[in-house]
């Protein structure tokens, strides 16, 4: 469900092309399953090719990285590798809300009522394996580089940022900022109106920086009393938190008393939970070190057979957005960046 | 603290305000002994504005401690328009950290002011092995000429001429200027030097102060970026640099 920092973090509004020239440590599986999600038909089912095959994400992407290349960004994708077993649980969770999802689906679907079918349809969706992989190599084909992550993709994309490698990381999860990613994107996407999954309504998405140096300053904590602060409200691994603890009660309960084991307030439920596994998974987490982050060139014959022949997209709508691509590299001027040094 | 400064007309702030506006939204200026500092850069880092406002160049200044104050471009512009040309106008800033502008005789107006997240922006490390200095007039004149069949201006100097080319889809052009031609006052060449550079960023500074420099002087090295210099009456220099097109 992802961790409720919203309200502690400062958060600054920006925008994509201060990203130019910037590598950007993305959060694959984060990415992907919005993909999943909201590109989806008016029945509320993923898009799909002439074989039946999902292709939502492959569309997303497409989409999304024209916009980024255009832009200058460097965007790195960073999936997931296993789970910490303390996440089953959250896992469990997540696979009965897709399951009870899909009931409540197909009995909207034969009750005729479509509007509540596509709100369910939004909540079934599933990223197998091999779509990762379809990912993965589709990303190739525009010379983005993938990172597979031993365990949680944010830890090794958050790694990326504190040694230098990547500016920033992107998620619409906090968890980053445990992970101690020093700046966290979110809604890395152009600013513009969006549809709300499961909401009739749409709101104005503007990408915004979370920099943890300053979120702490603010906070006035160190980066273990943050993490402390996320057990208390609860993290994917220990999905329910405490009860009756917000963020504001959890920043103050540690504020006061420094670490989680001197509230005395929550000893008997902290008893229940392994808390501090739960630390070393946010402050010693397993990632990958990359020798060297490599963008190679867009093969653009590549990406027009594999969408057009085998995925059923509209030769003219890919050429299109292509094209806008081509234009814009071809148009670049260098930043001066390298004349500073 | 007692800082103010107090110029002898509105052109000066309309200029300098227009120039910035080109790059970023907001903008934070630094008042010293000296006169008053900007410094910026658009948000993909392409173009950068630097201008140095000597105190000799105002009706009056006083400035006893640094400081920096930052405004929204679009919410400072507006205000200045209110002005006639030969409006003074007194910038100084409240003990509630409000901007206090007084334009001409009976016009006063209080400016909120934004905290600035600017940092220091350094200069461009650069040897410029070619300086074209050409009228302001003229200079105009070549990037519109260049546009009709081009998005990219290239120079090309050497001792005996400048050429400013551009080339797109539908042709190309281009305009010599020999040395001693009354549009350029100035060819110094110490290289043979080739650069292109993009004619959007170009135009919009050009127009933004183009008219009211009597001179644009070009620096540049082949392939490195681009400094254009705007001597403006009563302001002194505004140095634009530009980074070149990547060449493909």
């Amino acid at each position: 469900m992802g961790l409720d920092l919203k309200q502690l973090c400062v958060r600054e509004r920006t925008n994509l092309e201060s990203f130019t020239s910037k590598i950007v440590a993305i959060d694959a599986y984060n990415a992907i399953y919005q993909f999943l999600s909201i590109i989806r038909g008016p029945d509320g089912l993923p898009l799909t090719d002439y074989n039946g095959k999902i292709t939502s994400h492959i569309s997303g992407l497409f989409y999304r990285n024209i916009n980024f290349l255009s832009l200058g960004i460097k965007p790195v994708y960073v999936f997931d590798g296993r789970p910490p077993s303390l996440k089953s649980a959250e896992i469990q969770r997540r696979k009965q809300v897709k399951k009870d999802a899909t009931i409540k689906y197909e009995k909207a679907i034969s009750e005729g009522n479509y509007a509540e079918a596509k709100k369910f349809a939004q909540q079934t969706s599933v990223l197998r394996d091999d779509m990762v992989e379809e990912s993965k190599k589709f990303l190739e084909l525009f010379g983005i580089p993938s990172i597979q992550a031993p365990s949680e993709g944010e830890a090794t994309a958050a790694h990326l940022t504190t040694t230098g490698k990547a500016y920033a990381s992107a998620s619409q999860d906090f968890d980053s900022m445990l992970f101690g990613t020093k700046r966290l994107v979110r809604n890395f996407t152009n600013s513009g109106k969006r549809k709300l999954p499961n909401r009739n309504t749409t709101i104005e998405i503007e990408p915004e920086i979370i920099q943890l140096d300053k979120t702490l300053t603010e906070l006035g904590v160190t980066r273990e009393q943050l993490v402390d602060i996320g057990i208390l409200i609860g993290t994917d691994f220990n999905p329910d938190g405490f009860e009756r603890i917000g963020p504001k009660t959890a920043l103050k309960m540690i504020k006061d008393h420094g670490r989680l084991e001197d509230v005395s307030q929550i000893q008997d439920k902290l008893s229940e939970i392994d808390y501090q596994q739960i630390r070393d998974i946010f402050l010693k987490p397993q990632v990958v070190d990359v020798p060297e982050i490599k963008f190679g060139d867009v093969d653009y014959g590549g990406i027009v057979n594999y969408l057009t022949k085998e995925r059923s997209f509209s030769l003219d709508r890919v050429d299109t957005s292509l094209n806008r691509l081509k234009k814009a590299l071809e148009k670049k001027s260098q930043n001066l960046e390298q004349w500073f040094k | 603290m007692v800082f103010s400064a107090k110029t002898g007309g509105s052109e000066e702030w309309k200029a300098v305000i227009s120039a910035i506006s080109t790059l970023v939204e907001e903008a934070t200026f630094e008042a010293t002994g000296e006169g008053i500092a900007f410094r910026g850069m658009d948000p993909s880092h392409v173009a950068l504005i630097d201008i140095a406002w000597p105190n000799s160049a105002f009706e009056k200044y006083v400035c006893d401690a640094d400081v920096k104050f930052g405004v929204r471009i679009d919410e400072f512009s507006k205000l200045i328009k209110r002005s006639d040309k030969k409006d003074n106008i007194e910038i100084s800033i409240s003990e509630d950290k409000l901007l206090l502008v007084t334009i001409g005789k009976n016009k006063k107006y209080k400016m909120r002011l934004i905290e600035s997240s600017a940092t220091d922006t350094p200069l461009p490390k650069i040897t410029y092995n070619a300086k074209v200095g050409v009228t302001s007039a003229e200079f105009d004149k070549i990037l519109g000429d260049i546009q009709v069949v081009s998005e990219y201006l290239s120079i090309n100097a050497n001792p005996t001429k400048a050429e400013f080319s551009g080339r797109g889809d539908s042709g190309e052009a281009i305009i010599t200027l020999e040395k001693g031609m009354p549009e350029m006052p100035e060819l110094e060449i110490k290289e043979d030097s080739n650069a292109t550079y993009s004619l959007e960023y170009l135009n919009s500074i050009v127009k933004a102060v183009g008219t009211v420099a009597g001179t644009v002087v070009c620096e540049y090295s082949s392939k490195m970026p681009l400094r254009l210099e705007f001597k403006v009456a009563n302001i002194g220099r505004i140095h634009f640099y530009l980074a070149p097109r990547v060449e493909s």
